[in-house]
């Protein structure tokens, strides 16, 4: 198989004597949606925070198109093409929506001088802005002041500014959590086009969104990976239903 | 958010402008020079809101680099004959500038009260340096030579007469030229993402942006301008002392941000003038100056949530109901 686009070879994080994401392995591909279900405590934000430089692995390798990234600070996970959403939302609230998204894309410019252009400007990156807008269904809504966005709506904003600086990995914490079904249906459908020519992964508790969606499903218990595999399979896994599934049912 | 002031803003702004520039036809000498100290007041107080409205750091050492700035006059030719302003402002600037590059390059890897602390702690030590050392030329200040308006040897040469008024013209046209620079600067992509870490830092970062050197450019720039501020005072002034670098300056430059209002970029403008203009009213009625002081700031922080810039004339808004709040103070966003 090819290089992955991400991949965790016996990751592990420790937080004093509590071994929050415990020697994980796990590939994100483009062209490939990788589900990452488990109950809460499971470890799958810090495996986010992980992936995304927000946090140091304290054992493990992390590696970006085949290059060793452990030791990166998340500034430059988000140039090198990783971009996510967060759980608890994280956006710059007293800012518009075009302007979050927009400020998103901006991050990616090099050289710097560039950044001495007007906000308008030919390299300003306006219309990535826009489209990742329209993309997520937000167009309408560009004038607005974030923090006064419905929850879901924020959530939608989340997945714009991690689409806005064009990346070839998505990290998306439970990008759905809190939507309406009718937008939670279009994005799960947006998840899927992405997936095409991104490395997505993706935290969700939907268990019908993640079985509609998902090419290949990691189950985590308590820091570790329990099962790994195709939907079909981990659907059959009887250790998984009676570790998470059977709780839901 | 921050805020440049929209089409009627801007306006009265400008009415202000030209009020301020028509004085020397009616106002004393005295007058003329106390209008001059707060128009120097409110460049240093502008210079101040970058930091602290734009990029959200609080600096308790920001008149450490006025000082430099005013003494920059001082270094460049303490006893010789005087020197063009044409040569003393860049130095001015250079020596603030770099001064802030040096301090910010250490105080930037502190946030939030650890910040105010070392900021404080480096600009008192620069104020030693001024105080205490042979550079500053004594603790109790040192008159300087007036820098001249000379070009190639060509000379303007102001009387004494005209030299109330000439400065005031000359200190609003630069405190003129550093706001609409600042408005400038907002609708850049530099100026976007300092407003983006002044609302979310950490968000700024994972989204891919080296907070670390945007803030420094910041503040460097912030000392830069506040050096130009210095510069201004020394040359109105033709004195410099080591008082000018001490932390209360900086204190005072958050009072008038704070008076003027910590949302608008002309907010410290008008802070500054109310605040030269109370001492000088507290002045006249009382000996407890710094008591009504104390009272004035406090009924502006319960009473105005966004200090005087926040302040609307309310027959206006009425007489244009068709015009929405936010075009009277627009987002920078074009």
């Amino acid at each position: 198989m090819n290089t992955p686009a991400m991949e965790a070879i016996g990751l592990t994080r420790r937080f004093g004597g509590l071994v929050a994401v415990n020697d994980v392995n796990l590939a994100l591909h483009v062209g490939e949606l990788h589900a990452v279900i488990g109950p809460n405590g499971a470890g799958k934000s810090t495996l986010t925070n992980l992936l995304s430089g927000e946090l140091r692995p304290s054992a493990g390798r992390l590696l970006l198109h085949g290059a060793e990234v452990g030791d990166w600070p998340s500034w430059r996970f988000a140039r090198a093409g990783v971009g996510r959403s967060f759980q608890q939302t994280n956006v710059l609230k007293p800012m518009t929506v075009r302007e979050n998204v927009r400020l998103a894309a901006q991050a990616r410019i090099t050289p710097l001088r560039r950044y001495l252009q007007v906000v308008t400007g030919e390299h300003a990156p306006t219309e990535a802005a826009e489209a990742a807008l329209t993309r997520v269904g937000l167009g309408a809504l560009t004038g607005r002041t974030a923090g006064t966005l419905s929850h879901g709506q924020l959530r939608q904003l989340e997945i714009a500014m991690a689409l806005a600086a064009g990346p070839t990995v998505l990290l998306l914490d439970e990008p759905l959590a809190g939507m309406g079904p009718e937008e939670s249906e279009r994005l799960a459908g947006l998840l899927k086009e992405l997936a095409a020519d991104h490395a997505v992964m993706l935290i969700e508790h939907d268990m019908d969104v993640v079985f509609a969606v998902a090419d290949r499903v990691t189950v985590m218990v308590d820091g570790q990976v329990l099962e790994q595999g195709a939907p079909a399979a981990i659907r059959g896994s009887a250790a998984v239903r009676d570790a998470y599934l059977g709780h839901a049912a | 958010m921050l805020t440049v002031a929209g089409r009627t803003g801007s306006i009265v702004l400008g009415c202000a402008a030209l009020a301020v520039a028509s004085l020397p036809l009616f106002a004393s000498p005295y007058h003329l020079e106390l209008v001059s100290t707060a128009v120097v007041f409110a460049m240093f107080a502008l210079s101040l809101q970058l930091l602290v409205g734009v990029t959200g750091l609080v600096s308790l050492g920001h008149a450490a680099f006025f000082g430099v700035g005013a003494y920059a006059i001082h270094l460049m030719g303490a006893h010789g004959p005087s020197i063009s302003v044409l040569i003393t402002l860049p130095a001015a600037v250079l020596m603030s500038g770099l001064a802030a590059l040096a301090v910010g390059a250490l105080a930037l890897r502190t946030r939030n009260f650890f910040f105010l602390m070392t900021t404080l702690a480096f600009g008192q030590m620069l104020f030693f340096v001024f105080h205490d050392t042979p550079l500053g030329g004594g603790a109790d200040g040192v008159f300087v030579t007036r820098p001249t308006f000379s070009l190639f040897g060509l000379e303007w040469v102001v009387s004494r007469q005209d030299r109330p008024a000439v400065m005031l013209f000359v200190n609003l046209g630069v405190l003129v030229a550093m706001y609409l620079g600042l408005a400038g600067l907002l609708r850049t992509m530099f100026g976007r993402a300092l407003l983006g870490i002044r609302a979310n830092e950490h968000r700024m970062r994972s989204m891919g942006f080296h907070t670390y050197w945007l803030q420094l450019g910041a503040f460097t720039l912030a000392g830069a301008l506040a050096g130009v501020a210095g510069h201004m005072w020394g040359m109105t002034q033709a004195f410099v002392s080591p008082e000018l670098l001490a932390w209360h300056r900086s204190a005072e430059a958050l009072l008038m941000i704070l008076l003027g209002g910590l949302g608008a970029l002309h907010g410290p403008i008008l802070g500054a003038f109310a605040w030269v203009g109370l001492g000088e009213i507290a002045q006249l009625i009382t000996e407890r100056q710094r008591l009504v002081e104390g009272l004035v700031i406090l009924a502006v922080v319960l009473g105005l949530r966004h200090g005087l810039a926040g302040i609307r004339v309310p027959s206006l808004r009425r007489a244009m109901p068709q015009a929405e709040p936010a075009t009277r103070a627009e987002e920078v966003s074009p």
